[in-house]
């Protein structure tokens, strides 16, 4: 089993019977089967997802979630981008929730059923569509203040509705572009995928006479049929046609709409936004430059590898490559999905914590969670007024100094 | 602060809890077809590959005497061939069987 796939093995096969000697000439231009998973992929893969993704993960969460308790407590989203902002991190914080899950379950032999394949990709695929569309959201609405200011400004106060709709219209197409992943997963088995085996053994009777006997040769086809059944969680159709478009068609809308589209709104958006800022007269102007190159570089840095991968597996897919190929490009879509990954812990530095408006209520969060945190210990021995007096003093203080704009300060 | 390294102690459990879990599997997809043809004395049998699944093309694999694999394009006539030669195979051999049954 192990050595169908080397074309060196028959050299040493040469001292074997007749038959197997023809059989060699035979497959001089013979194609085996390639491993979809083959060893050294696989181990990538696992080192990846214990000590790089597990990271990506616990600094992903404690950041979005930072950013949400924030919004939570004090800056009420009262922009645009401070709702756009939210509803990223909620998207980025759902992607590693569902991400540390996935690895396990794919781990566990998806030993929780057809149900959790379905929503674990599920909400990981609308997190990644919903996470990157925001992003595009933020780049338009940090045009319209900038290079739209004069026309934008009469409507910037009922911009805030108009941002809600936009984000429900965001999450929709996220779930839309999901439907086929909600509809086609499936957790199954994939040898029986492989129907039909058939086997035949012919054995010297005692007179010599070759007959032709029916064996049961799964147990030496697939060698680790004595270990745990495998189970995969993937893409399962009932028919030719229906598989070969949803198979071209899920990436090929993964590459479209979660980069390229973004890419291109993005690039507009932003380039004209540098050309304005360089044109005004600020003394500020080369740090929010600076700050819009970094959004973009790392935005590019980040998906471009994965997306580059993922293009290159779709043309490829049907009219294949050999298999020392097909798994180049395996091992090239699981090192760029962990770099695309990296995006999302990102995001609150990028966006949120670069703001001065934003650090500084995050300060007060923090300072007031330190505080209640002490009276809270403090509470047993003394009054519990204090603290609350204090909060809502701190409250105060805070809704006075509110003002109307947009977080676009850098 | 403290749910948040709550989330975080109950993520690295869940990773060590992996940790234990961990085993590799190895499927095999054909990916392109053989030029050559095989004759049908050295099938021993074969499965089908759909594209329905994990893998992305519909092939035939002959399983040959020598624990060889090759992948077949199930449109050539040889292929075809040789699935209805092995079918007939076992239909004898079936019959063998009863034959032998009444016999006995």
């Amino acid at each position: 089993m192990m050595d169908y796939g080397n074309e060196t093995s028959y050299d040493y096969q040469t001292s074997y019977e007749n038959k197997t000697s023809f059989e060699d000439e035979i497959f001089y231009d013979y194609e085996s089967p390639c491993d979809v998973d083959d060893s050294g992929n696989a181990s990538v893969k696992y080192y990846l997802q214990v000590y790089v993704h597990s990271l990506i993960c616990i600094v992903g969460f404690i950041g979005n979630v930072l950013v949400i308790l924030t919004y939570a407590f004090y800056k009420r989203t009262k922009s645009m981008t401070d709702v756009y902002l939210l509803n990223v991190a909620i998207a980025d914080v759902l992607f590693v929730v569902a991400l540390p899950l996935i690895i396990f379950s794919e781990q566990s032999n998806w030993a929780l059923g057809d149900w959790s394949c379905k929503l674990l990709r599920g909400v990981y695929s609308i997190n990644l569509y919903s996470g990157i569309l925001l992003l595009a959201c933020i780049s338009l609405d940090r045009y319209l203040a900038i290079v739209q200011a004069r026309r934008s400004f009469r409507f910037r106060s009922s911009m805030l509705v108009y941002s809600y709709v936009i984000c429900a219209v965001v999450w929709l197409s996220a779930l839309l572009l999901t439907l086929p992943t909600f509809m086609f997963y499936e957790r199954y088995a994939p040898r029986e995928t492989f129907n039909m085996s058939m086997s035949y053994e012919t054995v010297t009777n005692s007179d010599s006479t070759p007959v032709t006997k029916e064996t049961k040769t799964l147990a030496t086809e697939v060698p680790d049929s004595t270990q745990q059944e495998q189970y995969v969680c993937f893409f399962r159709f009932k028919d030719n046609n229906t598989a070969k478009r949803m198979k071209v068609l899920v990436p090929s809308a993964q590459v479209a709409v979660g980069f390229c589209f973004p890419l291109l709104v993005m690039g507009f958006c932003y380039s004209s936004v540098v050309f304005t800022l360089l044109r005004a007269k600020n003394f500020q102007r080369h740090k929010a430059v600076r700050v819009v190159l970094t959004v973009v570089l790392v935005f590019i840095i980040c998906h471009l590898p994965y997306n580059a991968a993922l293009f290159y597996d779709i043309i490829y897919m049907f009219s294949g490559s050999d298999c020392e190929g097909h798994s180049i490009t395996q091992l090239l879509l699981i090192l760029t999905e962990s770099l695309a990954y990296l995006h999302c812990c990102l995001n609150p530095l990028l966006y949120a914590f670069i703001g001065v408006k934003f650090r500084n209520h995050f300060r007060k969060v923090m300072e007031d969670l330190w505080c209640l945190g002490k009276s809270y210990i403090g509470a047993r021995r003394t009054s519990r007024a204090t603290s609350e007096a204090y909060l809502s003093s701190r409250r105060s203080v805070d809704s006075s100094g509110y003002e109307n704009g947009t977080s676009f300060t850098m | 602060m403290a749910q948040i390294s709550g989330a975080a102690v109950m993520f690295l459990l869940l990773l060590t809890v992996s940790l234990f879990c961990q085993d590799t599997a190895a499927w095999a997809c054909c990916r392109r077809y053989s030029k050559g043809q095989l004759p049908v004395h050295l099938i021993r049998g074969y499965s089908i590959q759909t594209i329905h699944a994990i893998c992305n093309i519909n092939a035939i694999i002959f399983h040959t005497y020598g624990g060889r694999k090759m992948c077949a394009d199930p449109t050539q006539p040889w292929v075809t061939d040789s699935i209805q030669k092995l079918t007939k195979r076992a239909w004898a051999l079936k019959k063998q069987k009863k034959e032998k049954l009444i016999l006995n």
